[in-house]
Formats: C-alpha cells, structure tokens, sequence
C-alpha cells in the first residue's frame, strides 16, 4: 500500500534525542556541502580549476542575482541568502533522487508493521522549513534594528494618526505572517512534490515519473529561489528608512 | 502542531544546523571565492591596461624607427647626391688640368724645338762665317789689303745671310 506520512518518520533516537529520517537527511545534505567548500577552498588558485570555475560561477552568479535585489548591502545580507538558496536547492533535488521514500524498513507501531524511510527531504519536513523561516525572519528584524535603530519601530508602533496605528498592527502580525508563509509555502511545495512522485510511481511505476521530476526539479529550484528572494527583498524592505 | 510534526527539539536542531551551514559557507566559500573573483578582475583589468599602454607604445616605436629609417633614407641619398656632384667636379677639373699639362708640354716642346733650330742656325751661321773669313783670307788676302777684304767680305756675308733667311723662311 502507497505510503504517505505528513511528519518525518523517527529511525533512530539517542539518548531521548529523537533523529527523524529529514534529519538525517539534512546531516547528508551539510556533509555533502561541507565536502565541496573544503575541496574548493584546498585548490583555490588564481588561475583557476574546471571544478574551481563551477564553484566561482555559482557563488559569484548567486552575488550577482542579490546584488540586483539589495544592491550595495548584498555583502552583509549574502551569507544569509546564499546559504539559503544553496541549501534548500540541496536539499530539494537531493530529496528527488531514487531510494528517496523508498529505501525503508518496517517498524512495529502501535502494534501496526509500518514502514519507514530512511531518507526524507529534509524541506518535507516543517520543522526544517519553520527552522528557516525563523532564521530569515529573526535576521530581517535584526538588520532593521541594526540599520534603522529604534526608528525601526515606529512602523509596528506609530501613534501620530488612527491609521499609522492600524497599519501599525497589521505590520505586526505581517512579520508573523512572513514566517507561517515561508515555513509552510516551502514544505507544502516539496512535500507535495513527493507525494505526487509517490503516487505516479505507485500507479505507473515505469516512464510515467519521468516529466514530473523534471518538473520537481524546477520547483526545487524556484522554490529556493523565491525563499531566498523574498528574504532579500524582505530585508532590503525592512532597511528602507521611508515609511 | 503535534499533527504537523514539530518538535522544538527538532527545530532547534535544524536551527542550528543551518547556522552552522552559514558559517561553514560565509568563512570558507563565499569570502574566498569573491576574493579571488575580485582580485581576479583586478589583474585582468590591469592586464588589459597593460597591454593597451604596450600597444601604443609599439605604435609610438614603429612611428619613430618609421621616422629614423625616412630620415636615414634622405640622408644617405643626399650624401651619394653630393659625392657625385663633387665626383663630377674633380673629374672635369682632372681632365682639364690633364688637357692643360699636355698643352702646356706640347708648347714647350715646341719652343724647345725652335730654340734649337735657333741656336743651331747661329753656330751654323758663326761657323760658317768663321769658315768664309778664312776662305775669304786665304783667297782675298793675297788681293786686297785688309780693309778692303773686310768690306767685301761683310757686304758678301750679309748678302749671302738675307738670302738663307730667305731660304730658311
């Protein structure tokens, strides 16, 4: 029978520390990063390598794509942005590769046999799109205080008129908004994602995924994009000192 | 939330995982990646400015060995010009000095020979004077006293000259 599972199934636990299978598989998703920035960082030279190129066109394109966003700021707002993007494109495409949601073994639960993937996107998972949502939230006030100090404030809390109060409010409960939308546009794109591969392969096991994971693999990568773009344009927003 | 799955622990975790790949990247990727991109374009850019400066300079160096070739070129031609010229001169004052010399010894040559014919005719004619004195002595002297064989004989002699000048001329 087809399996589906809204949460992160546990594989493992230690020590009453719960690892769920995104988990584990946002450990891989970190190991395999982490590889390539030490492989790259080894062989930096001036006169560059093919994989050096790669790597150089990546990062330096991504700079590229914010600078047109933030524009002189982009050097203090990268390290945020560019991770972001880098790790949920990741973190989707490897969720598309075989053995994803298949390669399992069965649990007994609840006196059920259930079976239990060990790997698992990791943005197929809330906790890890909430994780980053509150980061990119939390980093947008930040660099507003920073930037605008306690003027900041006086977009969630201005008394010269009703309607400064009101819009006041409703800024407020916006930034909240900003993280439910983030967290749950992220994982409500990739989870559907597997699930619609999951049903394809289920009904028609042969040719028939084919065009939808090309499609998945455009999602995962517009999906990066508009996480990582809309932080951008959330923190250039959130600098601006007109109101 | 425990329907959606959300764990504090969970995304806590995540959190911080995440925070560790931003860190991770900034230090080890993105910083120096830019760097080398920027410093790249810095080299390259001087580079290009280099090899422009080079260029013109090679122009600048064509321009003026062009000009010191030219310039050589005139002189070279002016200085054949003005050899031949003088190469002309000192030919035609040769010849002509050449053409002067043998007149010059042509005309010597010509007087030397005159002046011998001279000289050759006054001792002929002081010989032969001598010799008619004595002639005249010998064969007038039993005749006439000496006077009178003198004024014969110089009326003769002169006779006898006007008649080899004559001659001669």
């Amino acid at each position: 029978m087809l399996h589906i599972s809204l949460t992160a199934e546990k594989i493992a636990e230690i020590g009453g520390f719960p690892i769920t299978n995104s988990l584990f598989t946002t450990w891989l998703v970190m190991g395999v990063l982490i590889t390539l920035v030490f492989l790259t960082r080894s062989r930096l030279a001036l006169v560059p390598s093919r994989f050096q190129v790669v790597m150089e066109g990546l990062v330096g394109g991504l700079y590229n794509l914010f600078e047109s966003v933030t524009g002189e700021r982009t050097k203090l707002y990268f390290p945020l942005v560019g991770t972001l993007f880098i790790f949920i494109i990741f973190t989707n495409w490897i969720g598309l590769l075989p053995g994803f949601g298949t390669i399992g073994f069965k649990m007994v639960q609840g006196g059920k046999e259930i079976f239990t993937p060990i790997f698992r996107s990791g943005n197929a998972d809330l906790n890890t799109t909430f994780a980053l949502a509150l980061i990119s939230v939390l980093t947008i006030q930040f660099f507003g205080i920073k930037t605008l100090g306690l003027t900041y404030f006086k977009r969630f809390l201005n008394l010269k008129s009703p309607v400064y109060f009101f819009v006041g409010i409703l800024d407020i409960v916006s930034e909240f908004s900003k993280i439910i939308s983030f967290a749950f546009r992220l994982f409500g794109n990739i989870f559907a994602g597997e699930v619609l591969l999951a049903v394809i392969a289920f009904l028609m096991p042969v040719i028939a995924p084919i065009p939808f994971l090309g499609l998945e693999v455009f999602v995962g990568f517009i999906q990066a994009l508009v996480f990582s773009m809309l932080t951008a344009a959330f923190l250039s927003a959130a600098t601006a000192s007109g109101h | 939330m425990e329907k959606l799955g959300i764990e504090p622990i969970l995304l806590l975790t995540q959190v911080i995982n995440f925070s560790i790949l931003v860190i991770v990247l900034t230090k080890f990727l993105y910083k120096p990646i830019l760097k080398m991109l920027d410093e790249r374009k810095r080299k390259i850019e001087e580079g290009l400015a280099l090899s422009r400066e080079m260029a013109t300079k090679k122009e600048e160096l064509d321009r003026d060995r062009e000009k010191v070739l030219d310039r050589a070129k005139n002189e070279g031609a002016k200085i054949i010009e003005e050899y031949k010229a003088q190469a002309k001169k000192m030919e035609a004052e040769i010849i002509a000095s050449a053409n002067e010399e043998a007149k010059r010894l042509k005309e010597k040559a010509k007087t030397d020979q005159e002046e011998e014919k001279k000289k050759m005719w006054s001792d002929l004619r002081k010989q032969l004077f001598i010799l008619a004195l004595e002639m005249s002595r010998k064969v007038v002297g039993e005749v006439l006293n000496d006077k009178a064989q003198r004024l014969i004989l110089e009326r003769k002699l002169k006779l006898l000259e006007s008649e080899k000048r004559e001659n001669v001329n």
